[in-house]
């Protein structure tokens, strides 16, 4: 029998008791560990049941044909949540996650088993996944997705369906589009695919974002997949409408604001590209989808501004990356054009909504946008040109007339001989199917060529060689009238300076002829004045005369009359005595 | 008529690219029984993860939601912001693993 240490020193019946005490505590402990692992048991088999039960319904209403090696997130939820009930029945429990908090906190509450089927039909809850998925297809594949598309569209065309422009299917020459790779992704992460773009056969202007999606008029769904598929093939395009369509709380979030959108185009070559591409992609899908947005289609009659995609390289055709395409503007006249108008109804600070249009696309260019007047910071780019329109299978190449945004792609017409030769009698040289909607054609505001004939058919290098001396012709014009166009403006602007300048000059002396003339009659005034007042003095001056005169004649005249008196008295006096001596006298 | 969470033509776009990178010299009318089954198969697959990332009471709460007449996109977006739920990546894994599954498994995947 094993010795007991504890046994052997001091008090054998304290350290026995002492000893029962630390056995029954941990005792107790390990129960209660028990009992808190049976309860955690009992909430996870609860909640593998509601989430077996929610699998059993739906998995009752399709059968997946895609059988995955690995279980869903639901399945693997609720095997995981098996296996850590059997671990807690033989082992001490570890702490609970955060998720699982989640679950020991809920009470039971009745499942509801029309959950998925309420799901679908609720219109705001679909409407949001569905902005959700849209944006994520786009950015999941981006590049790649699109290249596929396109392959898949063309595929689709050989079939006979689709909306996409039909291409032949016999042997490319070695500047076909199809043997071209134009998706790819830049350093900075931004994913791009100019195959569209590049497709200049099958568009109707040879700057044009993309092909004529005029089949979507009026299918708000197909129009806002053709818009994205824009945005996500070209940075360009993308830029375009982020510049139009988001407001300034938008473009504060997403680091656009105050920014053209040559300036957005240009961030995405820049580090962080890639991100600003996904999270504007992103919004963008959000915004096109939003109920809060609306689509008016329409055709459009009259003169505008439009967006186009330009090169600098007049050597590169093709295998272009982002950095070197360009946003520009041209002005176009439209004729029944069918067009798509995009409004919002955006809340303002005080609770008030207003109702803005923000974007008007041209659907015949792969939806360019369009403006009443130029865009703020782009420049405008060469007119578009006559098309070379270049027949697969024969090479043989046709400038077609007008080339305007409304020039429907001629039929390609089977060319006998592989390389014809060039008819050395330049003629005219119309398709019929172009001469015969030559009306639909639209009036270009631009200006054709100087050299206005059309060319006899030529190989492709050479209808690219003329084609590159007419642009640089019509460089140069440009620059010449531009430059003609500042002379006027300048000119203009002197005369107005001197004819203001004269116009001053005479109003200064008017005013001063008139102040002379205030002052004239100012001092004939005084003048007038002065004299009616010494007029009035001498009037006074008499007056006065005369009033002293008689005053004087009449202190005359009393004197006069006073000494009369006197004398009469004296006179009457001197009678008296005389009479009073005569009577005393007697002799009277 | 079948009812789909995510508009069936968003996810046929998505298909359109996975059936292309699939089979890339072969037109897709000769997969259109395929396509048909993998959009209902990734709608369906969205929607259970969806459903999975909510416990029973948060269960009970979206039902009342989508009882309301009144609930409107931003009051379904406000409920999963409300509960941490990321919606974006439940979809965009989903997605993500429906691709890769779909890529690598045969035509008897």
């Amino acid at each position: 029998m094993p010795k007991n240490p504890e046994l052997s020193s001091g008090n054998p019946g304290e350290s026995k008791e002492a000893s029962n005490e630390a056995i029954n505590k941990e005792r107790g402990n390990k129960v209660n560990n028990i009992e808190a692992l049976l309860r955690r048991r009992e909430e996870l088999l609860k909640r593998r049941e509601y989430l077996e039960g929610i699998i059993r319904q739906l998995d009752s209403e399709v059968k997946s044909p895609v059988s995955t090696s690995e279980p869903t997130k639901a399945e693997a939820s609720a095997s995981n949540i098996t296996s850590v009930a059997g671990e807690a029945e033989s082992t001490a429990a570890k702490d609970e996650s955060s998720e699982e908090d989640k679950t020991s906190k809920s009470e039971t509450a009745p499942t509801p088993s029309n959950l998925g089927e309420k799901i679908k039909k609720k219109s705001g809850l679909r409407n949001l996944i569905t902005g959700i998925a849209a944006g994520l297809a786009v950015t999941i594949f981006a590049g790649g997705f699109m290249a596929s598309y396109n392959k898949n569209a063309k595929a689709a065309a050989l079939a006979g369906g689709g909306a996409v422009p039909k291409v032949e299917s016999e042997v490319a020459n070695e500047n076909s589009v199809e043997n071209t790779q134009y998706a790819g992704e830049t350093i900075n992460g931004v994913k791009y695919d100019y195959t569209e773009y590049a497709d200049r056969k099958n568009k109707v202007s040879y700057n044009a974002y993309g092909y004529d999606y005029s089949d979507q008029y009026d299918n708000r769904e197909a129009a806002t997949n053709g818009i994205m598929r824009m945005a996500g093939e070209e940075p360009e395009a993308l830029a375009s409408y982020a510049y139009n369509i988001f407001t300034d709380t938008e473009k504060e979030e997403l680091n656009i604001k105050g920014l053209s959108m040559v300036e957005i185009d240009d961030k995405f070559n820049s580090a962080g590209g890639g991100e600003l591409q996904k999270n504007l992609l992103g919004k963008l899908d959000q915004v096109l989808r939003s109920e809060k947005t609306n689509f008016r289609f329409y055709h459009e009659n009259g003169t505008e501004e439009t967006n186009y995609v330009y090169f600098v390289d007049s050597n590169k055709d093709g295998n272009y990356t982002p950095d070197e395409l360009h946003l520009g503007y041209d002005t176009k006249k439209r004729s029944n054009a069918p067009q798509v108008d995009i409004s919002r109804t955006i809340e303002n600070s005080d609770g008030t909504t207003k109702t803005q249009k923000m974007l008007d696309l041209n659907m015949k260019c792969g939806y360019q946008p369009n403006y009443q007047k130029a865009p703020i910071g782009v420049p405008p780019i060469p007119a578009d040109k006559p098309v070379a329109q270049v027949i697969k299978g024969g090479g043989a190449a046709q400038i077609i007339k007008g080339g305007g945004p409304n020039t429907p792609t001629p039929t390609p017409k089977p060319e006998p001989k592989p390389k014809p030769k060039p008819d050395p009698k330049p003629e005219k040289h119309i398709p019929k199917n172009v001469e015969a909607e030559k009306q639909n054609a639209g009036d270009r505001v631009t200006p054709l060529p100087i050299d206005n004939k059309v060319t006899p058919p030529t190989t492709e290098a050479e209808d690219r060689k003329n084609f590159d001396a007419i642009a640089e012709q019509q460089r140069q014009q440009q620059a010449a009238a531009e430059q003609a166009a500042r002379v006027a403006a300048e000119q203009a602007a002197a005369e107005q300076a001197a004819a203001a300048e004269a116009a001053a000059r005479a109003k200064a002396d008017e005013e001063a002829a008139q102040a002379q003339a205030a002052n004239e009659a100012a001092a004939r005034a005084a003048e007038e004045a002065a004299r009616a007042q010494e007029e009035a003095n001498r009037q006074e001056a008499e007056q006065r005369a005369q009033e002293e005169a008689a005053q004087q004649a009449q202190a005359e005249a009393d004197a006069q009359a006073e000494q009369n008196n006197q004398e009469a008295e004296s006179h009457n006096d001197d009678n008296a005595s005389e009479r009073a001596a005569d009577f005393n006298s007697g002799d009277f | 008529m079948e009812s789909y969470l995510v508009d069936p033509a968003v996810l046929g776009e998505f298909v359109d690219a996975l059936i292309s990178e699939k089979y890339p010299d072969q037109p897709a009318s000769d997969h259109t029984s395929e396509k048909e089954d993998a959009v209902r198969a990734l709608d369906h697959q969205i929607l259970k993860a969806i459903l999975a990332n909510l416990t029973e009471e948060q269960g009970s709460e979206l039902n009342q939601l989508l009882d309301n007449e009144g609930s409107n996109e931003s009051t379904f977006e406000e409920f999963f912001k409300k509960h941490n739920i990321d919606l974006k990546k439940t979809i965009e894994d989903t997605m993500v693993k429906f691709r890769d599954d779909f890529l690598r498994g045969g035509e008897n995947a």
